[in-house]
């Protein structure tokens, strides 16, 4: 990795010591951010030259996916003859628009995110060592080591897709200018939410090593963010937008373009998703302070 | 000691989820979905969910509530990809210590997919019980014994056929660096087809008539109809003649494939 010395947080003045002593700012820790990700990128684009098969099977792997997703919902939303049917009160228009926002958020997630399924095994292996460096974060340095040019190319079928599905709700349902604001703000969302959902079940592997709970938390945490939450019984629902908020991922994104939500709730949402991201660095923090480089 | 325990107890969670957990969501989704879905028609119809017989598809409610708690039990019995390590060994050069053993290589694979049968069996046996002690009423109790072991031969043949594909597809690590993404994508082609996410028969007509002549409907949907009595001996016999079919084609697959693959093979590594 070849990251400039004015690349790193503080422009590389000191490293080591307290955030204020080696100049740590919010701008230099984007540029290290940015420079660190860059790497990633070229590094991720170098691999899978060498695996250009590799490379069409998996953006066929996940096109089967978001196939099998489309013509679930279609047979089922004709079942009823078209629109008598809805789910939980989203039209088929509507839930055209909550799949594009769910293939956004898988794309963002195999893009960037797909180191997560090794973090057990890695825990159990002590193969953090080499990410545990100050003042960069080590989640940051381990989770999005693997950058996905498959990922990317599946993305940008995801935004294809939701391009086609607002042009259901385009201009009857939704103002054209509305857009303009409300797409980079749900774009906002489900990246922050994918990343700090995605931290959250993986902490629980410093406690129950290689236990798969990880695995199963974010298999459980994808399938229900992948239907609008309101399918799901009160209880269920509140947990997914309060206590672990999935409906970031999807749910308030498609709501917010839609101009489902009332202002108020749109408004404080986001205040939720910080506080819960806070949480979850916190615990992770701790959970790394358990490493000891040999746990299996 | 401490460290041994909570090895220990960490590696049992691990078994729990993996094994009684792992397949139960999916499902549990789609019977939420399904609730939101028949209580929408209910609502158009003016009826509630459950009392009346609201029927998309040729389904009612709850019948979809007895084919979702079906899918959680067969789905156990359903042979998985992550059973076969086959690509690992191609990769790593480990198969020319098999090839000298006075038995063929793929019987070892056929040993692991009977102990993958018996195990699962037992896990789906287990299940069943813990939800029909938890849902007596809304459980699915099969008709007859006639029905659970004809549903039983067709899940088991369905899943030797996916045995077959999966070591079809590890043996083409012989060509390929990576084949875990076409695993994955067989089973999202396998569990669409077989009504993994919506029954085969509640789909349009056109998508019943293909997808019926595959064996992934005769592994999931057909069982669980035979077990809720919705189907009857002769659409077991049918079956049963199809996936055999299948079964044969797919093994003399598998071995050309293994064939052609072993005559490429150079053995680096053991």
């Amino acid at each position: 990795m070849s990251a400039s010395r004015s690349d790193q947080p503080g422009g590389g003045r000191e490293v080591g010591g307290s955030r204020a002593r080696s100049g740590w700012t919010l701008g230099s820790t984007l540029r290290w951010g940015l420079a660190v990700e860059r790497q990633y990128v070229r590094i991720g684009f170098v691999r899978k030259s060498q695996f250009r098969v590799e490379f069409v099977n998996q953006v066929l792997m996940d096109l089967c996916f978001y196939a099998a997703f489309i013509l679930t919902f279609e047979i089922l939303y004709g079942l009823g003859g078209e629109g008598a049917l809805t789910l939980g009160g989203w039209s088929h228009e509507e839930m055209r628009v909550y799949m594009g926002m769910v293939f956004v958020a898988d794309g963002l997630f195999m893009t960037f995110l797909g180191q997560q399924w090794h973090f057990g095994q890695d825990l159990k292996n002590g193969n953090l060592d080499s990410i545990r460096v100050r003042p960069g974060s080590a989640a940051f340095l381990y989770f999005f080591q693997r950058f996905s040019p498959e990922g990317l190319t599946n993305l940008l079928f995801g935004c294809g897709w939701l391009v086609f599905a607002l042009s259901g709700v385009v201009p009857e349902q939704v103002e054209p200018l509305t857009l303009l604001w409300a797409l980079p703000c749900a774009a906002a969302v489900i990246a922050w939410s994918q990343v700090f959902l995605m931290l959250s079940y993986n902490v629980v592997e410093f406690w129950l090593l290689n236990s798969d709970v990880g695995h199963l938390v974010s298999m459980l945490v994808t399938s229900f963010g992948e239907r609008p939450l309101e399918v799901y019984p009160g209880a269920v629902g509140r947990v997914l937008k309060f206590v672990l908020p999935v409906a970031g991922m999807a749910w308030y994104p498609a709501s917010l373009v839609l101009g489902r939500l009332d202002a108020g709730f749109a408004l404080a949402y986001p205040l939720l998703l910080v506080a819960f991201a806070v949480l979850v660095t916190r615990v992770f923090k701790r959970g790394l302070r358990r490493y000891e480089s040999a746990m299996g | 000691m401490a460290y041994e325990f909570r090895k220990r107890i960490q590696f049992r969670a691990g078994f729990f989820v993996r094994e009684v957990l792992n397949g139960t969501v999916e499902p549990l989704v789609m019977l939420f979905v399904y609730t939101a879905l028949y209580g929408s028609a209910a609502a158009a119809a003016g009826e509630g969910v459950g009392t009346e017989p609201v029927s998309l598809g040729g389904w009612t409610y709850p019948e979809i509530i007895q084919y979702v708690a079906g899918l959680v039990v067969v789905r156990k019995l359903i042979f998985h990809s992550r059973a076969l390590d086959l690509a690992t060994e191609i990769f790593e050069g480990r198969v020319t210590k098999y090839l000298v053993m006075p038995f063929r290589f793929f019987v070892l694979h056929q040993g692991r997919f009977l102990q993958f049968t018996l195990l699962q069996l037992a896990v789906a046996a287990l299940v069943w019980c813990i939800g029909y002690a938890a849902a007596p009423a809304y459980w699915l109790v099969p008709v007859s014994v006639a029905a659970t072991l004809q549903a039983g031969v067709l899940v088991l043949m369905g899943s030797y056929c996916c045995f077959l594909i999966f070591f079809i597809l590890n043996a083409l690590a012989f060509w390929l660096d990576v084949v875990w993404s076409l695993l994955v994508m067989a089973w999202f082609v396998i569990g669409f087809s077989g009504g993994a996410l919506v029954p085969v028969s509640q789909m349009p007509a056109a998508f019943y008539g293909v997808l019926s002549l595959g064996f992934p409907y005769w592994m999931i949907t057909a069982p669980i109809e035979l077990l809720m009595g919705r189907l009857g001996t002769g659409d077991f016999l049918l079956g049963a003649g199809l996936v055999a079919g299948q079964l044969v084609a797919l093994d003399l697959l598998r071995r050309w494939v293994w064939r052609r693959g072993l005559a490429r093979y150079v053995g680096a590594g053991m």
